[in-house]
């Protein structure tokens, strides 16, 4: 009977709060954690999946994006001549250092791009052009490393390794997992800056042309070119991610935190839901001696559970996507994509499904004494 | 005719090896329809255990039970709930309304084990407080009933699947004298109109002019019984 279950849990709001306030917290929790953690994903393959390259060309031996090995820039123009590359530009990525105006360091990602073409330029730009790029000295930077670069405005003027930085531009949103904020000027300005000879490259992007298969191209490519690894965007960016989530360590931390948000979820939610099925233990040992079947009781148990689990799902959500929304502004973003609301919806219904089992457990156990007494 | 509720020589025992209680031991009792029965006794004596077992909530660990002719002995866990549900209305001493639900809907719950929702259940319901006199608190919710109403609302509960047995346990132990004087009255005309085995626990000797027969039980034996009161 629907109407016992939501009257049972409506006719008790105080009790209805607790529990849900259970389920809120182990919906936040868990969203929250995961959220970090794709968060994280992201921030580490941004760059990569930003890039607009079908295809990446970069030395053996990289194990990941932040620490390329350079390579002659010959192979750039026989990637230029293989057949099915629409467009080829090369790109430098190098750690280096920004002095701030206190005269204190910030370590940063430098970015060496081709302004001129449509592969691994900065994206998103809330202030300047990509074309601005070619004035002397200029850089773009993300904003929200502002503070941490000790940038004011356009037009500043700051230190890379000593040398003149001015910058042109902002974009907004470009997170880097290493903390090191990502600093985009021209590959010739980034070479200076690193000191890198001006016949060599640590990165080529290629785009596949129109129609051409992907596979076809990388591997002609990987035939044509020796000494280098071809890898499609998405390998790359997998490997990326994996480098930093599980080789690093860093991101195991950030996965346990979110399993164990998810195992306290359940311990809550568990615990919850069983107070509330105890709370009304009675009746359904009334029930039960008015003959009511198991099934009946578990009906009202689980839609009991199923109710409360939507409610605090819905609620806890809401809550999520609010502080999801407000990361979207900082250096940390809480990534909840539909598929995570999905799989979340299903994990809070489980965990109060099943949290609701040790409660049916109890009642299929009820002292039938229980009933009688008063 | 078969009585309506049959115990032969039920026993029953709690516990293992040393740490046994024989709550019933060898009892034997029979019950006709339309016959008000108390089943008397001190605390502790077993009351409520044969009354769980003549309900079809305990098993006996031995004996045999049969309800209107039916041996439930060896039911099922399946078909003993349906046994409850068909043959036998409980009424409780703390009542055991859903504080959750009005007066109306107690009831229509009971229809709702058996089937009947809707509009039929309605009719049924309002039939039902009709009966107990308690129409004009249909909306009402338990907690702002008085223990009488609440009972009546308990009988009326309790009958809503036109059971052919009442087991009442200490149905006016929370009720004043005079209530209680009019629940028995309620309760007894349910079995000698309707023909209704009305099994009924209590200690309170102010109930006994309200009894076809008494039952003492003491130490999970019957003592004293049989006789018509």
């Amino acid at each position: 009977m629907a109407s016992l279950a939501l009257r049972n849990l409506f006719h008790d709001r105080v009790r209805l709060v607790v529990t849900l306030i259970g389920i809120v917290f182990s919906v936040v929790l868990t969203s929250i954690q995961f959220g970090l953690f794709l968060g994280f994903v992201r921030a580490t393959s941004d760059l990569i999946e930003r890039s607009g390259a079908d295809l990446w060309i970069l030395s053996k031996g990289v194990v990941n994006l932040e620490n390329g090995i350079p390579f002659s820039e010959r192979k750039y123009h026989q990637a230029l001549s293989v057949a099915g590359v629409a467009e080829a530009r090369r790109l430098t990525i190098n750690f280096s250092t920004w002095k701030r105006p206190n005269g204190s360091d910030e370590s940063i990602l430098l970015m060496g791009v081709e302004p001129d073409g449509g592969l691994g330029i900065p994206w998103d730009l809330v202030a300047g052009r990509v074309e601005d790029l070619r004035q002397p000295d200029a850089v773009i930077i993300d904003e929200l490393y502002r503070e941490k670069l000790g940038v004011t405005g356009l037009g500043q003027v700051f230190e890379i390794q000593g040398r003149r930085a001015r910058v042109v531009g902002m974009t907004r949103g470009i997170r880097i997992f290493t903390t090191s904020p990502a600093v985009f000027t021209t590959i010739d300005r980034a070479r200076r800056y690193f000191g890198l000879p001006s016949d060599q490259t640590i990165y080529v992007l290629v785009r596949v042309a129109a129609g051409a298969d992907l596979e076809l191209v990388r591997q002609s490519l990987q035939a044509r070119l020796a000494f280098v690894e071809v890898m499609t965007r998405a390998a790359f960016a997998r490997k990326q991610a994996f480098y930093w989530m599980f080789e690093t360590g860093a991101g195991i931390s950030v996965l346990i935190a979110a399993l164990l948000g998810l195992v306290v979820g359940v311990v809550v939610v568990a615990q919850t839901i069983y107070a509330s099925t105890m709370d009304h233990l009675r009746e359904f040992g009334t029930l039960k001696a008015m003959g009511a079947s198991n099934g009946y009781l578990y009906g009202v148990i689980i839609r009991q559970a199923l109710i409360s689990g939507t409610i605090g799902y819905v609620i806890g959500i809401l809550i999520s996507l609010a502080v999801s929304e407000t990361s979207l502004n900082t250096t940390t973003a809480i990534i909840i994509p539909w598929w995570l609301l999905l799989v979340l919806f299903v994990i809070t219904q489980l965990m109060c499904v099943g949290a609701s089992m040790v409660s049916i457990n109890k009642v299929t156990r009820l002292d039938p004494a229980m009933i009688f007494k008063g | 005719m078969a009585p309506a509720i049959e115990v032969e020589g039920v026993t029953k025992s709690y516990g293992i090896g040393d740490a046994v209680v024989q709550a019933l031991v060898g009892v034997d009792l029979a019950v006709s329809s339309g016959e008000v029965l108390f089943l008397m006794g001190p605390s502790g004596s077993g009351k409520t255990t044969l009354l769980s077992i003549m309900g079809c909530i305990l098993r006996p660990s031995s004996g045999r039970v049969n309800i209107a002719g039916q041996d439930v002995t060896r039911l099922s866990e399946r078909r003993m709930p349906q046994v409850r549900l068909e043959r036998i209305g409980f009424i409780f001493q703390g009542f055991n309304l859903f504080p959750a639900l009005t007066v109306r809907e107690n009831i229509e719950l009971a229809l709702d084990l058996k089937g009947v929702r809707g509009r039929l259940a309605r009719q049924r319901s309002f039939e039902l407080l009709e009966r107990v006199g308690l129409v004009d608190k249909e909306a009402q919710w338990p907690g702002n009933l008085s223990g009488g109403q609440k009972q009546r609302v308990a009988i009326a509960r309790a009958l809503a699947g036109e059971p052919g047995i009442i087991l009442a346990d200490e149905p006016t132990a929370a009720l004043d004298g005079t209530t209680g004087r009019a629940i028995l009255e309620l309760l007894r005309e349910l079995a000698h109109e309707k023909g209704r085995a009305v099994v009924i626990v209590t200690h309170d000797s102010r109930a006994l002019p309200y009894a076809d027969r008494i039952v003492t039980i003491e130490d999970g034996r019957i003592v004293g019984g049989g006789h018509e009161a």
